[in-house]
This record gives C-alpha cells, sequence and structure tokens, in this order.
C-alpha cells in the first residue's frame, strides 16, 4: 500500500535530510533524516529537552534551517502547541477564526466555519463570547486545536497537545485525527513523550536521543490506526521497552540527571 | 466603531455604578466637617465653606483662564510624553543594546525629585511656560517610556510563533498581535503619566509662573486664604477625577474586558 | 455583561409549598387563618393601619375632636412604627424561617392564636395607656417581639453560615429601642422618648434594607423565571452592607449630636449608597426595573434615598426647615411600600399562586408613592394649604391598603391555591 519516498510532484510530502542544527556551540540536532507522506503520521518521542521542539520548528519553517535541507511540498499546514498559545484579546471563536483570517477568508464565512469547528469539538455556543481567561485549560486546548483543524490542511504539526488534557477529551481528539487521516488524508507530524500516544496515532515512530538529538531508532506499525485496541497497544509498547536502545536512550539520560542532581 | 458603541451603550450604567463611590466620598466630607469642628475654619475650612469659596471662584474669570492654562500645560506635557516615550520605549525595546542603556537612565531620570528638575528647569528656561512643560515631560516621559519597553520586549515569543505557523499577513499580525498586545501595556502607562503630569504641573506652577491654578494656589497661601486653597485642591482634585473616571476608565474597561 | 449569571432553564418554579414540614395536626380544628404566620399578621397590619392614619388625620386636622390620649402625637408615632410594623415583622420572620431552614415547622394553630393575641392585648394597651399606666403597657408591648425570636432563634443560631442572623440581631436591637421608649417615658432614662422615636426611625430602615434585599432575591428572580428572562438577580451584600453602615452611622449621631454639620454629608452618604443599591436591577439588556412587579422594589430604594437625600439637604442649608416632612419618605415611602409589596408578594407565593397581572398592584405603588410625596413636599410648597396635604396624603396612601385587603384579603383566610396545607 505505502509507496516509497516519492518525488513524484503529484503526491505532498514532508521529507528532512542530513538535518543539522546548533545553538551557538551546542549542538541540538545531528544528522536527521525521514520522510512523511501523504496520509501518513509520524511521532517523535524522546526525552525532553531531546531536540523534538527544533526539530519540529525546523519542519514547520518557523525556524530557518541552516545546515541539512528540509523539503515541505504540502499545500496547507497548522499547528497545535502543547500550551493553547490563544490571543487573550480575542474571544474564543475569534481565536478560532484567526487562522481562516490570516488565509482571507471572508468575515461572516470564516465565523460560520469557526463556530461549526468549535461544535464539532465540543465547545457549546456560550463559550464562544468568552476569552480565554474564562476558559479552563481543556476548553482553551479545544480552541488550539479548532484553530488548527478549521484550515482543514494537508498536514497537522502537533507538539505535545494531549499533555494537558483529560482522558475523554484526549480520545476524542485522537479518533477525531484518526479519522482524518484514514477519510481526509491527512498527514500528522506529531512530538509527544508518552509512548501509548505515539503507538495509538502513529504509522511510523522516530526515537530522538538527546545531546545531540538524533534519531536512535524507527519503528513501523503497519495496522491500520482504527484498528489498534488497547491490547495491541499494551503489546506495542512492551516490545519498545524490550528494545535495550530504547531502555538506553531513555535510562541513560535518567541516570546522567541523577548524576547532575547529586 | 464597535467599541464606541459598546462604551456608550455601557454608560450610564457605569455612571450608575460610581454611588459607592460617591456615598464613600461623602462619608470622607462627614470626616472632614468633624475635621473642621474640632480645628477651626482657619486651619481646616469646612467642606460646606470650601464649596460656597468654590462657588465664588467659579464666577469669577479669573479661575477658568487658570484652569485653561494649567489644562494645556498638563496636555502639552503629557502629548509630548506620550509620543516620544511610546516611540523611544518601542524603539528601544526591539534592540536588547538600546534596553539595557536606556535603563540605567530611565531609573536615573525617575530618581531625581520633580521639585529639583522644577529649579533646574528655571535655571535653563525662567520663569516660563517651558519651565512647566519640561517639568511635567521629564516626570511623565519615563513612565510611558517604560511601558512601551516592556509592551516591545515581550512581543516576541509563542504568540509571534503561533501568527508565523498560520503564515499570518505582517498587516494582520500588526493589527491583531502586536497592536493589542502593545496597547495594553501602553495604556495603563498613559493613564499614570496623565496623573503624574496633573500633580507635577501644579507644583511647577506654584513655583514658576506668574498664572496658572498651581501659581493662584501660591497666592491664597500668602493670603492665609485657606478656604480658597481648599477650592482650588477641590478644583483639581474634580478636574482629575472627570478625565479618570468619565473619559479613561470607561475605554479601559472596554478594552481590556479580556484581562483577569 | 457585568452582574450576569446564566440560569437552568429547567429550574422548576410552579407549586412551591415554601416549607419542608408542616404540623398538620397542630393546625387542625383552628381557622384557616391560622394555618400559616403571615396569614392573621398581613390582614391585621393593613386594618390597623388603615384605622390609625385615618383616625389620626381627622385628629390632626381637628375633624375629629378626641382627646383618649395625652400624647397624641408619640400615639401616632409609636402605633405607625412599632404598632403596625411589629405585625409585619411577625408576619414576615415567620413565613420566611420555615423557608429559608430545612426541616423547620411553621408556627400555627394556637402558638399563633398566643401571638395575636398578645399583639391585639399590646394595641388596645397602648390606646389605653393613660388609664391603665405605662408599666402595664410596657409589660404587654415589649415581650412581643421577644417571644417571636425566640421562636425562631433555633434554627437561625444553628446555621453555620449565620445568614438570617442580622435580621435576628435586628429584631432585638428594634426590640430594645421599643423597650428604651418605655424607659424614657417612665423617666428610668433621661432620653427624650421623641428622640427615641427618631432613632427607631433609622432602625426601621435597616430593617426594610435587609428583608428587601431578601425578597427581591427571591422576588425578582421568581418573576425573571416567570418572564422567562435569562438572567439572575443578585442582591449584593457589600453594597446593602455600605447602605446599613452609612443609615447606621448617620442615626447615631443624629441622635448624639443633633443639628452637627456633619448630618448633611452623612444623609447625603446613606442616600447615594442606598442609590447604590440599585445597580443589582441592571442585570439585562432589557431595563427591568421599570416593569410591573419590579418598579415598586426599585421604587422603594429610590424614596429611602430621596428622603435621605432631602435631609441631607436640609441639614447643610439654613433656610428650610421641613425635616419632620422629609422623614415621611422614609417611614411612608420607604417603609409603606416595603409593607405593600410584601403584603402582595407573599400574599401571592404563599398561597400557591403565581403573580398574577393584576392591574391593581401597579395603581396601589402608584397611590402609595403620591401620597407619600404629597405629604413630605406639600406643606414645603403650599404651606397655607397644610391640613389638606395631610387629608388628601391619607386618602391616597391607604387606598393601596383599602385595595389589597378587598382583593388579596380573602386569600388569606382561604386555603393554598394548590391544595397543599399551610
Amino acid at each position: 500500500m505505502a509507496k516509497l519516498a516519492t518525488t513524484e510532484n503529484n503526491t505532498p510530502f514532508l521529507q528532512a535530510s542530513q538535518l543539522f542544527h546548533r545553538f551557538g556551540p551546542t549542538e541540538i540536532l545531528e544528522n536527521i533524516n525521514f520522510t512523511l507522506e501523504a496520509g501518513k503520521v509520524i511521532s517523535i518521542v524522546g526525552p525532553s529537552g531531546g531536540g523534538k521542539t527544533t526539530l519540529l520548528h525546523l519542519c514547520g519553517d518557523l525556524l530557518d534551517v541552516t545546515d541539512g535541507k528540509v523539503i515541505n511540498r504540502f499545500e496547507s499546514q497548522a499547528f497545535a502547541f502543547q500550551d493553547a498559545r490563544l490571543l487573550p484579546w480575542l474571544t474564543a471563536l475569534e481565536n478560532i477564526a484567526f487562522s481562516l483570517k490570516a488565509k482571507g477568508v471572508a468575515k461572516n464565512h470564516r465565523r460560520k466555519l469557526a463556530a461549526k469547528m468549535a461544535y464539532r469539538l465540543g465547545l457549546v455556543k456560550e463559550d464562544l463570547d468568552k476569552f480565554p481567561k474564562d476558559l479552563s485549560g481543556g476548553m482553551r486546548q479545544r480552541v488550539a486545536f479548532a484553530r488548527a483543524l478549521v484550515l482543514e490542511p494537508e498536514l497537522l504539526f502537533l507538539d505535545e497537545p494531549f499533555s494537558a488534557l483529560d482522558i475523554g477529551l484526549k480520545r476524542e481528539l485522537q479518533s477525531l485525527l484518526i479519522e482524518w487521516v484514514t477519510n481526509k488524508n491527512l498527514s500528522i507530524f506529531f512530538i509527544t513523550h508518552d509512548l501509548a500516544e505515539a503507538v495509538q496515532l502513529s504509522d511510523e515512530i522516530l526515537v530522538l536521543d538527546a545531546d545531540p538529538g538524533r534519531i536512535v531508532k524507527r519503528v513501523k506499525i503497519e495496522k491500520c490506526q482504527s484498528e489498534r485496541d488497547g491490547e495491541f497497544i499494551h503489546q506495542q509498547i512492551r516490545m519498545l521497552l524490550d528494545d535495550p536502545l530504547i531502555i538506553e536512550t531513555f535510562e541513560l539520560n535518567f541516570n546522567n540527571r541523577q548524576q547532575e542532581a547529586s | 466603531m464597535n467599541a464606541i458603541t459598546n462604551i456608550l451603550k455601557e454608560f450610564p450604567r457605569y455612571l450608575w455604578s460610581g454611588w459607592g463611590a460617591i456615598a464613600s466620598l461623602f462619608l470622607f466630607l462627614a470626616v472632614w466637617d468633624l475635621g473642621n469642628q474640632i480645628n477651626g475654619s482657619l486651619t481646616l475650612p469646612s467642606p460646606k465653606e470650601t464649596f460656597i469659596a468654590l462657588w465664588q471662584l467659579m464666577q469669577t474669570a479669573q479661575l477658568w483662564q487658570d484652569v485653561q492654562i494649567t489644562v494645556e500645560r498638563a496636555l502639552w506635557g503629557f502629548l509630548i510624553s506620550l509620543v516620544l516615550g511610546t516611540f523611544l520605549g518601542m524603539l528601544a525595546g526591539n534592540f536588547v543594546t538600546a534596553s539595557m542603556m536606556s535603563r540605567p537612565i530611565i531609573t536615573l531620570i525617575m530618581g531625581v525629585p520633580p521639585i529639583a528638575w522644577i529649579v533646574l528647569a528655571l535655571i535653563w528656561f525662567g520663569m516660563s511656560d517651558e519651565s512647566v512643560i519640561f517639568t511635567v515631560v521629564i516626570a511623565a516621559f519615563p513612565i510611558v517610556f517604560v511601558g512601551a519597553l516592556q509592551g516591545a520586549r515581550t512581543l516576541e515569543g509563542d504568540l509571534n510563533d503561533m501568527a508565523n505557523s498560520f503564515q499570518t499577513p505582517l498587516w494582520m499580525k500588526l493589527t491583531d498581535v502586536y497592536f493589542p498586545h502593545m496597547f495594553s501595556y501602553v495604556f495603563p502607562a498613559w493613564i499614570s503619566a496623565l496623573g503624574m503630569s496633573w500633580k507635577v504641573v501644579v507644583m511647577a506652577e506654584l513655583l514658576s509662573t506668574p498664572d496658572g491654578i498651581g501659581a493662584s494656589l501660591a497666592v491664597a497661601r500668602s493670603h492665609f486664604d485657606s478656604a480658597a486653597a481648599m477650592a482650588l485642591v477641590v478644583i483639581m482634585v474634580i478636574i482629575l477625577l472627570l478625565i479618570e473616571y468619565l473619559l479613561l476608565e470607561p475605554i479601559k474597561r472596554e478594552v481590556e474586558q479580556w484581562r483577569s | 455583561m457585568p452582574g450576569t449569571q446564566r440560569l437552568n432553564s429547567e429550574k422548576q418554579i410552579e407549586n412551591e409549598a415554601f416549607y419542608s414540614v408542616y404540623p398538620v395536626e397542630k393546625a387542625e380544628g383552628y381557622p384557616v387563618v391560622f394555618s400559616y404566620g403571615f396569614r392573621p399578621f398581613f390582614l391585621l397590619a393593613p386594618a390597623y393601619l388603615v384605622l390609625s392614619i385615618v383616625l389620626w388625620s381627622l385628629f390632626w386636622t381637628g375633624m375629629l375632636p378626641i382627646s383618649f390620649f395625652s400624647n397624641p402625637l408619640q400615639w401616632h408615632l409609636y402605633e405607625m412604627l412599632f404598632g403596625v410594623t411589629s405585625a409585619m415583622m411577625i408576619g414576615f420572620i415567620l413565613t420566611a424561617v420555615p423557608e429559608l431552614y430545612e426541616g423547620e415547622e411553621p408556627i400555627v394553630g394556637r402558638t399563633l392564636v398566643g401571638l395575636v393575641a398578645l399583639w391585639l392585648i399590646g394595641r388596645i394597651s397602648f390606646w389605653t395607656m393613660d388609664w391603665l399606666g405605662v408599666w402595664l403597657v410596657a409589660l404587654t408591648n415589649i415581650p412581643l417581639l421577644l417571644w417571636v425570636v425566640v421562636l425562631v432563634a433555633k434554627p437561625i443560631l444553628a446555621d453555620p453560615l449565620r445568614r438570617q442572623m442580622s435580621l435576628a440581631a435586628l429584631f432585638l436591637v428594634i426590640n430594645a429601642i421599643q423597650t428604651w421608649f418605655f424607659a424614657a417615658k417612665l423617666n428610668l432614662v433621661t432620653t427624650d422618648p421623641m428622640a427615641v422615636l427618631k432613632v427607631s426611625v433609622g432602625a426601621f430602615m435597616v430593617l426594610v434594607l435587609l428583608s428587601v434585599r431578601r425578597v427581591n432575591t427571591e422576588a425578582v428572580n421568581r418573576w425573571l423565571d416567570q418572564q422567562k428572562i435569562d438572567a439572575v438577580y443578585l442582591a449584593r451584600a457589600p453594597r446593602y452592607n455600605l447602605a446599613v453602615f452609612s443609615v447606621t452611622v448617620f442615626t447615631v449621631v443624629e441622635f448624639f449630636y443633633p443639628q452637627n454639620t456633619t448630618l448633611g454629608w452623612l444623609a447625603l452618604a446613606a442616600m447615594a449608597a442606598i442609590l447604590n443599591t440599585l445597580n443589582d436591577f441592571f442585570i439585562d439588556e432589557d431595563p427591568i426595573f421599570i416593569r410591573p412587579f419590579i418598579w415598586p422594589l426599585f421604587m422603594l430604594l429610590v424614596l429611602m434615598a430621596t428622603g435621605y437625600g432631602l435631609i441631607g439637604w436640609d441639614y447643610l442649608q439654613t433656610e428650610v426647615y421641613q425635616l419632620n416632612n422629609f422623614r415621611h419618605i422614609l417611614t411612608m415611602g420607604a417603609l409603606g411600600m416595603a409593607y405593600y409589596m410584601v403584603l402582595i408578594i407573599v400574599a401571592h407565593l404563599h398561597t400557591g399562586r403565581s403573580f398574577t397581572r393584576n392591574r391593581w398592584i401597579g395603581i396601589g405603588a402608584l397611590l402609595l408613592l403620591a401620597g407619600t410625596l404629597i405629604r413630605a413636599l406639600g406643606s414645603m410648597f403650599v404651606p397655607e394649604l397644610s391640613m389638606t396635604v395631610i387629608g388628601l396624603s391619607t386618602l391616597l396612601w391607604t387606598l393601596p391598603y383599602i385595595g389589597f385587603l378587598v382583593i388579596f384579603g380573602k386569600w388569606l383566610t382561604q386555603p393554598r391555591e394548590d391544595g397543599l396545607p399551610g
């Protein structure tokens, strides 16, 4: 089913090749290579401070690439961040419509689309006129998701957007994403430190070790996302955790920190 | 604009909500009256005497002339501070070096008491409008400058990344992200600067001009006319309260609804 | 919008009993009018009010040359303040407590008959004070409110939030002022009985503020529900506390330092603080404070504020001396409107009815307002017509209560509309 990494013009993809990055003297990323195809999900897992967010910023063109290459052939992209990053002076509805406004969608139309997406994500009418300060953490995150999804992007960058959410909302959003990946050919570049989330959503998991950030393992999961049940996820996680390389990536780091602390 | 109609719509209710404040002001007048009963009218004229003196003053053309002169000086000083402070503050905020450099200078300017600036201004400009306006600017400018500087310093960051992630056009970034952010820093600074201007202008006039409310206050003092002095104080307070609560506060409420 | 909160639309409003338990066996064998505290008292209070004020006006204008009391002015003030208000207070608190406290039985039957009897004895004894002597009258008047406080004290004291403590304490304060009045009459204290009555006006204004806060919260929200307006009326405690504080300070200073110039400012502070409580009404785009049923509640506070405002103005300048007339805005206006609206509201809700669209309710409130303003301002503008002013204002002011008795009085002697006991 999956085609090989393709350079054909008609199917979009995101490709990083021989990507390096440094801040001053510190090397953050070392020789990153991967390809994300349309309708696929790639997760980057790894210890925190391992350059995951830097990689996301480089791929999403929020940071200039200095060494290596990032090719992005997707027509449209959107971001959801770990913190909601809502504009505090705009109401929930205006925040959702912000992404559409940036694309030049007319006012009435974008308000309609924004409200529709808001309801889809479980917000109610009264919430739409509230300012972010009057929304709970979960509701803010819904607004942030709605702002990204309302664009119906081809490529979605997710930077640990589920970490502040309760289980119910997390499940809801994840199944929505899986539905879009399956039916709308959405591609997702997903950063997380939660292996269960990664296993649930990804076609490919890249394990990123820290200092400097480099891919130490690639795991492909063939089974269709919608068919992955609790049993399957559990079993996959155990398989991953049995891998000495992964243990090393996470544990070594844990030991290092302990040494630093003492 | 939407905000203006909102302000006007809320205005009657806003005004009515002032009764609580008026009640405590009346209680304050009762205490003042008590002070008058204890100390006598020469030291502290009663509120009633003061208001009668105020009424008589208001019949004279002199008072309105003085008020006009003082308001003009305060507004000039405030406007200069506003324009200079906002512009330079934003400019400095965009460069780390400039903001590092400016901080000690601002601290220095703010550290010198306004009364000392008046003396220097008298040496430099003599008994003139310029002395007063200079003193107002030197007192109000740093407040605006610091507000604008902080606003500009905090512009970059997460929200900017967010805006960039949606490829937001520059103009929309200015109107939807930068301007509201800057405004939320600069507007409160303008309000404090206006209050400062009003206080400093009277003080400067008291020492350095032959006209204006400050000068009238000096005259009242030299004549030992405590009722007139109190009346002038009341006028100054009323003007400040009117500007603050009838003009600035409703605007602030409307534009800062989103603040927690 | 400030102060707006959303309601659960499915909130149930119809057929509320306003008590959680009812002592059916205690009410058995007594007429319906003794089946709930408000019933006898809310019949007696307006009837007695009309009777006393008509007699007083006839006497004052010289049309009825009776001399049954050596000090008719004190009789007028005491009976209008303590005589009438005590009946209103008892009816009010006996109805409020079972509603506010789960498991609290309403006072009915024999105890209620006893309370009514003691109140009647108190009235008759005061009328005949010249024959009975002050001591005996004091002994029949003072225990009434104490008895009521004892009857309702248990749940109020047990309430961990002490919500009704201020109201109960105020009952005791009013009782103490009543005692003080008799002590002054007996020359046990050197105070002038008239000064004590003046103090009592302040206490009754505080009573109106505290009760109106409770009545408004219930009545306005019920009305909003009935009108399907999706907003909540909140009588904010700090605003009322400021008003109570200002009124108290004014009253105390007026007693200790009559004619002091601070009184002008203190009265104006009371005015502003009372006007400030009206902010509670600005909860909807719709100006609910001009709607039927709501405007008299709003007007009540406006009247109280006007009264204090004019008193303050009077104290501040020297040309006008109208204090006693202005004080009538507080008593006839604020207190009178409070009587009237409490009568109407309780007679509706606690006999199992929804608010009706009876035109009389608004007309009565208007008449009451007109009577008050004529009494308070008439003799300032047309001093030569003072007899006419008093006669006309009495007529206008008593009509609302007569109307209440005629139209709604029967509800108080009939079983509840919804068939519930009580």
